[in-house]
């Protein structure tokens, strides 16, 4: 995608977008600017920040607190997981297992396993386990169906 | 309530490999008693194999019961497990039922080998499956991920 700026005289700030084709991406760049994108605080031992959704790998549930983790850090967020599930939906983000909502860009690949289990590999090497209650899901988001993100 | 409903379906999916693990058995053990002229089958010895079929599945069920990703090396473990442990239990569900008498070892032996072998081939059927379903996923994935980069 081309980016042109333009710096204006007076008068508002204004963003001409021009498109052939409306893609999810294109719809996650509009939800931005018009400022309905979630947006993640997380906090550490350095201190509290903000989180781009892209950098999230994964929200993980561990004794009923919520960590997003990035590729190398983790942040303790303040919501519950389905909080995150809903409000995520449509940015690629899908609960995977139980104490998962895993971001589907980064994963790499997956494998059916026995146990009725799907081990999905991430890009930072880390495997998370996609229980088969949400396969169905996880095949709609792939195929682009509905909230595909 | 969530617990409960997990609880269902992990029920329902150890009862549908219990059917099918039960079927082979009775199906096998039948049809050895009639090779060999005997009519009838105990009760007793169906009953044991119901319930052997059962408890096959939930040990099947409880190695891989965690939602936790697992080694190469636990996992294969657990896949050796998952195929040799049942046999197992047959063979010692059968010794302490007294399935068959001690003059027809070799009949025993033809039994005990079949359901090793009926493991072996349901865990083969299913590793097919999956890795069908492998591959028709990890394609969705390239697919999206090039859609991705052409936008």
């Amino acid at each position: 995608m081309k980016v042109t700026m333009e710096q204006a005289g007076a008068g508002e700030e204004e963003v001409v977008i021009r498109y052939h084709q409306l893609t999810p991406e294109l719809e996650r760049l509009l939800k931005f600017l018009r400022k309905d994108a979630p947006i993640i605080t997380g906090k550490n031992e350095h201190g509290q920040c903000r989180l781009l959704l892209k950098e999230i790998y994964y929200f993980e549930r561990v004794d009923d607190k919520i960590f997003a983790c990035t590729k190398e850090e983790e942040y303790q967020v303040s919501f519950p997981l389905k909080e995150a599930e809903e409000k995520l939906k449509g940015y690629g983000f899908f609960r995977c297992n139980k104490s998962f909502v895993v971001n589907i860009d980064r994963i790499v690949s997956v494998k059916s396993q026995l146990g009725n289990r799907i081990d999905a590999l991430l890009d930072n090497q880390e495997h998370v386990i996609i229980s088969r209650r949400y396969v169905k899901e996880f095949r709609n988001l792939l195929k682009g169906g509905k909230d595909c993100g | 309530m969530d617990r409960i409903r997990k609880y269902i379906r992990v029920e329902v999916e150890v009862e549908i490999f219990a059917c099918a693990h039960i079927t082979a058995m009775v199906f096998l053990y039948g049809l050895l008693q009639w090779l060999m002229y005997r009519g009838s089958v105990s009760f007793p010895v169906l009953l044991e194999q119901m319930v052997l079929g059962y408890v096959m599945s939930w040990v099947q069920k409880s190695l891989f019961l965690k939602e936790k990703p697992y080694t190469k090396r636990e996992y294969r473990v657990r896949e050796f497990l998952w195929c040799m442990l049942p046999g197992c239990l047959a063979v010692a569900a059968g010794s302490l039922g007294k399935w068959f008498p001690k003059t027809e070892w070799q009949v025993s032996i033809g039994f005990y080998g079949i359901l090793f072998a009926y493991f072996i081939l349901l865990w083969l059927f299913l590793k097919h499956v999956y890795q069908e379903e492998t591959e028709e996923i990890n394609q969705l994935l390239k697919q999206r991920r090039e859609e991705r980069k052409e936008q």
